[in-house]
């Protein structure tokens, strides 16, 4: 019975060292703070342990981790009465972010560039994305844990790219009327 | 029936092409789309560009995770596992045995569709050694290397584990994913040549034609693409990259050594390696090796045939002493 429990907890220890990370930057991505980023994730975990530790040896933890993680979010999101993230992140950009750079982009630029694209993805798009890059959930995994079919997880992905792409290309009229089209489209979306 | 029209090139299909995950007519479609225009590799060189950036943008703020564990392993000495889940209960209990024993009896009478596959070992004793995949790949193994791999090779997965160095020329299949594992890192490739040196501590993964994927062993998210000239080594848990710089990192395959304005120390060093022989030189003689410059390149020659070389170009005479051993004077 204790070497059961032992191995749990090592297991445990294993888990939350390898994903403690990449789930702080997931929630970050919503709440935009890291100590309740860190909250909700050191919660999450705390009642993985206290509810579901059957799922430690399986495959499948990375799913529950990452959806666990983005309900929490939300309901956090809810208790705050926060605005919404794409409105907020739209209206604080520097003005840096619209001048064209010059050829020699170098990558702590372009990373820099991508962060940035990745901060103003759409809300859907941007959580697709996450979970595939962060979470490295499969298609069907990111489907399952968004409730949408795995065709509008393929689209999300690609939009996501596309738009990254439009960032790096650092046309500045482009990503205006990207972003302008992107606000009405996800509008659009009921 | 309906005749599909052309399928086009997505951001998202040109993603799954560098994760290996095309289906067939996806990959034969953009082998198309690639042929037809420099700029269409130039977008797909970018988009890889945006996916290697994207994992850091993405997990670009530092948490500290000992202090949070710290903080969550003294919150679970409190915290109650439920019953329902804490140990196994009886009726699991009892189900678990059953489940055991069924599957000794499978095993006993059915031990030839074991799922563990059977798996084959080919090793590389004193001498370099070519060898022929069950899928057509090829694999030279250098001295003292070992190879092994499930002896249903093509059937199972395109799976070898690595102890050494090996030349790989992986015959393309994209249905089936070519891996190499070595002690630290776990190799993908759809076909392609590359070389892998696993020895002791020093991991390293030199691509010479085509593209693979390396990650670290229990690891995918540390994965990055190689292309062909490009070299990486394994130091500590990271991957650096660089571009080729030791030419002669084949030689032992190819039986090329090329010595371009390299010091004379440097060449000596490596032949000394790539024929196993000890080589020595006078006194005199070493205090200048560092600034002599050579311009040498030997195919497939004996060791003769490189010392009457050597003598015939630098004016350097070198003498054989028993037991595989050189000495330069001049």
């Amino acid at each position: 019975m204790e070497a059961e429990f032992e191995k749990k907890h090592e297991q445990f220890k294993r888990v939350f060292h390898e994903y403690y990370p990449l789930l702080c930057n997931y929630a970050f991505s919503f709440v935009k703070e890291k100590d309740s980023a860190e909250d909700i994730v050191q919660e999450t975990f705390l009642r993985i342990w206290e509810k579901r530790s059957d799922l430690l040896d399986n495959d499948t933890i990375r799913y529950y981790l990452f959806t666990a993680v983005r309900n929490n979010c939300l309901t956090h999101h809810q208790l705050t009465k926060r605005a919404d993230h794409l409105r907020n992140s739209l209206r604080n950009i520097p003005a840096e972010n619209f001048v064209p750079g010059d050829a020699h982009q170098d990558l702590a630029d372009q990373r820099a560039i991508i962060e940035d694209a990745l901060a103003q993805l759409p809300p859907k798009c941007k959580d697709v994305f996450l979970l595939s890059r962060l979470g490295n959930l499969t298609y069907k995994e990111i489907a399952r844990s968004l409730n949408i079919s795995v065709k509008t997880v393929e689209n999300q992905m690609g939009k996501a790219l596309k738009m990254m792409r439009a960032f790096l290309k650092d046309d500045k009229l482009f990503h205006i009327l990207m972003i302008i089209g992107f606000i009405f489209f996800s509008q659009a979306i009921p | 029936m309906i005749v599909m029209s052309e399928k086009e090139i997505t951001e998202e299909i040109m993603l799954r092409h560098l994760r290996g995950e095309t289906t067939p007519d996806e990959e034969a479609a953009l082998q198309v789309w690639l042929l037809q225009d420099k700029a269409h590799q130039h977008k797909l060189n970018q988009i890889e560009k945006i996916w290697a950036l994207s994992l850091e943008a993405a997990n670009s703020q530092k948490f500290d995770v000992f202090t949070a564990w710290e903080k969550v392993s003294s919150k679970m000495a409190t915290a109650k596992i439920s019953p329902s889940t804490s140990g196994i209960s009886s009726v699991w209990r009892i189900a678990a045995i059953f489940v055991v024993i069924a599957m000794v009896s499978a095993t006993v009478y059915f031990s030839i569709r074991s799922t563990t596959p059977e798996m084959t070992t080919l090793s590389a004793g004193a001498s370099n050694r070519e060898v022929q995949l069950p899928d057509g790949s090829t694999v030279w193994l250098r001295a003292g290397s070992q190879m092994n791999y499930p002896t249903n090779f093509a059937k199972v997965r395109r799976e070898v584990w690595l102890t050494g160095e090996a030349y790989f020329d992986v015959k393309h299949d994209a249905q089936s994913p070519f891996r190499v594992k070595t002690n630290k890192i776990a190799i993908q490739v759809l076909g392609t040549a590359f070389l892998v040196r696993a020895i002791t501590d020093s991991e390293q993964v030199f691509v010479v034609r085509g593209m693979v994927r390396i990650s670290a062993q229990n690891d995918s998210l540390s994965a990055i693409t190689l292309h062909s000239g490009e070299h990486a080594s394994m130091i500590g848990k990271e991957f650096v990259r660089d571009s080729v710089a030791d030419k002669n990192y084949l030689s032992w395959q190819n039986g090329v050594l090329v010595f371009d304005n390299v010091s004379l120390r440097s060449m000596i060093t490596e032949l000394a390696r790539y024929f196993r022989v000890d080589i020595s030189m006078s006194d005199s003689l070493a205090v200048k090796s560092d600034s002599i410059k050579v311009n040498l390149k030997f195919d497939n020659n004996t060791l003769d045939q490189v010392i009457e070389e050597i003598h015939l170009t630098t004016g350097l005479a070198i003498d054989r002493k028993p037991g595989q051993v050189l000495v330069i004077h001049q």
